[in-house]
């Protein structure tokens, strides 16, 4: 380990000092300042750091971790994300009794097993990354320990995870045992070869199922919906960020040689998996009337999206499903920093809840129907940009199950998201009705976090810039992820 | 640079309409006609500087041309040739219409409302305007917004659902639009290197027959839903129905022009020979909407919707007349696109009229209605004898010229659509006399049309009279860009000599 290695390990850590000291501020002071001050630092100085570090030559630290353009890039995107959630978790915890303290020191640990996970070039670093950035998300989604709901999250996203790591490890083992090799660069080799032994593929493709399950593909999602709706709304931002970023990098890295050409298993499931997550998200999504649900199904959808630009193959698609990641962790991110922001004594989460949201906020709901058009495809906004892209990496390598699926998929998904949309822009119901009582009313007219709102207006900045003028994060993820 | 003026006036005065709704509601109703109308004198100037630019055929009046996303081929191109002007001109136009008379029925809101209305004619002119693929795509997709914002806040009582089913049915179309974009520049850029959304570069491409047939129904899916060509009309009279009027004008003015538009600048210039192989069955299907559309309407008691059937009518003649691919019908195919925007403004307008008066759309009771609102009745008769092809009128002179046209490549196909302006005949008249004659209910007193409502009818008649008695500067204007269009792809053209030959093709 010399001076060079620390260098390219800065970035996790900035993140791992800043743990600890999230964790020795909490036994210094009483307060929540300093915590949350540490983790925006930390992932700051993390997010400086791999900035510093684009643009080096690809290098190997230890046969665990490889730091190239790909890994740093989506270091990069995790952290910023992170970053984001850090900051709605700001104003979020200041209405609650319960303090933040513990929040950011989970949030730290899961950032930098994201981190590890997207920069990972061995089984071993590959599981360290999956189950810290898991351990930290358990706590994250049963943070809310008072509500049931949130229990039930954490509890529901906890078993099936653990399953799902019992498939990676099992997979990984029956890899091993029938090529004795632990270093993605060796499986790479054996993907390019023309033939599979069996028991190889049985243990890829449950590798592939413990990767699905982190990106909830179905038929691996079940445990979505309940954990966006359980878990407070910074924790879900996250999970609807953080935790895809750095599986899609993986998944990217990980089985791009085994989709060069399309006759293996491995392929074949990625398809399947694919065109049955792009339906199924969309057809969901269609009756259900809690907007974190929504965005629970509508993210195992736009997953779907990405793997379909990933299944083409070429340098095109790759470069596309990265952008794509990017386009939808900024959406996502601005559309759960306004539940985040809306959410006082109760999370705002119902569309009744944010009826007429158009006349007491013009703003904050501009943010969110810009979100919800960016995940239907509306141009000048992101999405429809990452869109756009994806469907030319399929139209060019003529993949066109996957592309005619998308197009039909994202056409249903119009439906839930204009009515998203329309709901804020009507008219608030009559106060007749008793649910919209008094606490509803009163939670709309107190003034949001500014840390929220720097959260919020960064994303719908970035939102709206890139889907106007996008050449230049294209030819940034090209130059990144080429290199 | 004045096209960027013609597209960010209407942007920038809707913002400012916006804002001046907090001061006074009336305002924002003032700014949003004054930036229409300078916006209308500035396509008009365009028109005025440049007859010499008009007269020398293929000559664009202006052009501007500028990278966006130089690694994908994308710039942003606008040009302008007649053809756009006089679209221009019409969306324009019908822009101040709509919200000159609507605009008093719209008290929630009103400065949000002005801002969809000129926001969504901005990305109108946009459509009509845009020389790239991407750009074109971009603004046919951002004109639905406003739109989609128009029908689901302002419309009637079912405006929620039609505003979903029309933003749903558009869009579904869109993306398959925007696959057969991708695919017609992949094509040509492998082939050529070349990788460009451009208008001028992706024309003659060299394309095998499958993949032109493919590509081709791609964009002549998503111009007959926004045209609402049968079988793809199913969100129309749902849309036109719920609308709030300034909505329904537009939807029915404009926004079924730019499938048009669509059709005659991109489908059948980019993919000739496909375009020729499916022309048969495009102009059957033309011929079926026209006698569908009147069939429709003729069993409708919502004059709304009876308006929005007989729009179904007048697009299956649009249809028809682009796809038979002559000088005469091309010509023809502008005239009934201008006149019958103005005419299906008009219509709706009156049916607004009498919504207000009566309290409903309910053609059925009505009645009795000439003695009380003698000027709403002369002028709802000028309009229903333009629905039904009058001579003298302006829908007669684009009718006869694409039936012209029509009627040189196969008699029958000339001969369906005469038997569909029998039934426009009976539905125009019916409608006038359902609404005007026989027993008049027992009403409370209804005001007869006055003031601006009688001014913006009584400009709306003058110009249908107009475009019937002498259409030509509206001929001359679109001229040398039809020829162009029709010099760029003369393979579009159907070579249909006789019946019996007809037969004996069978369909493609």
């Amino acid at each position: 380990m010399n001076l060079e290695n620390l260098m390219l390990l800065s970035p996790f850590i900035a993140v791992a000092l800043a743990s600890i000291a999230v964790m020795l501020a909490a036994t210094l002071w009483k307060t929540r300042f300093p915590a949350l001050l540490i983790t925006v630092v930390g992932l700051g100085a993390g997010l400086a750091s791999t900035g510093a570090l684009v643009g080096r030559a690809p290098a190997a630290v230890t046969p665990l971790l490889l730091i190239n353009g790909y890994s740093l890039y989506f270091s990069g995107l995790v952290l910023a994300c992170s970053l984001g959630v850090a900051l709605l978790s700001m104003g979020y915890f200041a209405r609650r009794e319960q303090g933040p303290v513990q929040f950011c020191l989970f949030l730290l640990l899961s950032t930098l097993g994201a981190m590890v996970i997207a920069s990972s070039s061995h089984f071993a670093s590959l599981l360290l990354g999956l189950e810290l950035q898991g351990a930290g998300l358990y706590p994250l989604a049963a943070y809310a320990r008072f509500t049931p709901a949130s229990i039930e999250a954490g509890i529901k996203y906890l078993v099936p995870s653990t399953v799902a790591s019992a498939f990676l490890v099992f997979g990984m083992a029956l890899v091993y045992a029938d090529s004795g090799v632990m270093d993605f660069g060796s499986i790479a080799a054996i993907g390019r070869a023309p033939a599979m032994s069996l028991l190889m593929t049985v243990g890829l493709l449950m590798i592939l199922s413990g990767a699905a399950f982190k990106l909830a593909l179905v038929p691996f999602h079940l445990w979505t919906p309940d954990v966006y709706q359980g878990a407070p709304a910074p924790a879900t931002a996250f999970v609807a960020t953080v935790s895809k970023a750095a599986v899609v990098g993986l998944l990217m890295r990980f089985f791009a040689p085994f989709t060069d050409h399309g006759s293996n298993a491995v392929a074949a499931s990625l398809w399947a998996l694919a065109i049955a997550s792009m339906f199924a998200g969309n057809l969901l999504a269609l009756r259900q009337e809690n907007i974190k649900r929504i965005i629970a199904y509508s993210s195992i959808a736009h997953m779907g999206y990405v793997l379909v630009a990933f299944l083409c193959g070429t340098a095109l698609g790759i470069v596309s499903a990265t952008y794509y990641v990017t386009a939808y962790a900024i959406t996502a991110l601005c559309a759960l920093a306004v539940v985040s922001l809306l959410s006082h004594a109760k999370e705002t989460e119902s569309l009744a809840d944010i009826r007429g949201l158009a006349l007491r906020r013009p703003l904050v709901a501009f943010l969110f129907a810009v979100a919800m058009m960016s995940l239907a495809g509306i141009p000048f906004t992101v999405g429809f940009i990452g869109k756009f892209y994806v469907l030319s990496a399929g139209v060019q390598s003529r993949v066109w199950p996957l592309t005619f699926s998308l197009a039909v998929s994202s056409a249903i998904g119009l439906y839930y998201y204009l009515r998203v949309v329309i709901v804020m822009y009507r008219h608030p119901a009559p106060a007749s009705e008793k649910d919209a009582g008094p606490s509803a009313m009163a939670g709309m007219s107190r003034p949001l976090s500014a840390a929220g709102m720097i959260a919020l207006g960064t994303a719908g900045v970035l939102l709206v810039c890139f889907g106007v003028y996008p050449g230049p994060l294209f030819d940034f993820i090209a130059w990144m992820v080429g290199s | 640079m004045m096209l960027v003026w013609l597209i960010g006036i209407p942007l920038l005065g809707g913002v400012l309409a916006w804002a001046a709704a907090r001061v006074h509601p009336r305002a924002s109703q003032v700014l949003s006609i004054a930036a229409l109308g300078i916006d209308l004198c500035l396509a008009l100037w365009l028109r005025g500087s440049h007859v010499q630019a008009l007269t020398q055929s293929g000559a664009w009046i202006a052009q501007v041309q500028w990278p966006w996303i130089p690694r994908m081929g994308i710039s942003v191109h606008l040009a302008m040739d007649g053809l756009s002007l006089l679209l221009v001109v019409l969306t324009l136009f019908l822009g101040i219409m709509s919200v000159a008379v609507s605009s008093s029925d719209v008290r929630d809101r009103p400065g949000f409302f002005h801002l969809n209305v000129l926001w969504s004619i901005s990305a109108m002119i946009a459509v009509f305007m845009a020389l790239d693929l991407f750009l074109f795509y971009v603004a046919w997709e951002l004109m639905l917004v406003p739109m989609y914002f128009i029908i689901a806040l302002w419309g009637s009582e079912n405006r929620i659902r039609a505003a979903v089913k029309f933003f749903v049915f558009t869009q579904a179309s869109s993306l398959f639009l925007l696959i057969a974009i991708l695919g017609l520049y992949f094509v040509h850029g492998n082939a050529t290197g070349n990788y460009s959304f451009d208008y001028a570069a992706l024309l003659h491409t060299a394309l095998s027959h499958r993949a032109g047939v493919w590509l081709m129904l791609g964009f002549f899916l998503a111009f007959a839903v926004k045209l609402g060509v049968f079988p793809f009309h199913g969100w129309l009279p749902d849309a036109y129905g719920e609308a709030p009027l300034a909505g329904s004008i537009l939807l029915a003015g404009v926004m079924a022009k730019t499938g048009a538009y669509g059709l005659i600048r991109f489908c059948l210039p980019l993919f000739p020979q496909a375009s020729n192989s499916f022309s048969l069955a495009a102009m059957i299907l033309g011929a079926a909407a026209i006698v569908y559309g009147a069939l429709m309407a003729l069993g409708q008691t919502d004059l709304k919707r009876l308006i929005a059937y007989t729009s179904v009518s007048h697009m299956g003649f649009v249809l028809l007349g682009i796809y038979v691919w002559g000088q005469l019908s091309l010509q023809g195919v502008v005239l009934q696109m201008i006149s019958h925007g103005i005419t299906a403004g008009a219509l709706f307008m009156i049916a607004a009229g009498l919504e207000k008066r009566i309290g409903t759309r309910d053609i059925t009771r009505y009645g009795g209605l000439w003695h009380v609102t003698p000027r709403l009745g002369g002028i709802t008769l000028v309009f229903a004898l333009a629905l039904m092809g009058l001579p003298g009128l302006g829908t007669f002179v684009g009718e006869v010229l694409i039936l012209l046209d029509t009627f040189r490549l196969s008699i029958p196909l000339a001969v369906i659509p005469i038997a569909g302006t029998v039934f426009a005949v009976v539905y125009s008249l019916w409608m006038v006399q359902r609404i005007f004659m026989g027993e008049s209910a027992p009403r409370p007193h209804i005001a007869d049309c006055r003031g601006r409502e009688l001014l913006s009818l009584g400009i709306m008649a003058a110009l249908i009279v107009w475009l019937g008695v002498y259409p030509k500067p509206f001929l001359d204007t679109s001229a040398p860009a039809v020829t162009e269009l029709r010099q760029s792809a003369p393979e579009a053209r159907p070579v249909i000599t006789s019946p019996r030959e007809l037969l004996a093709r069978g369909l493609p």
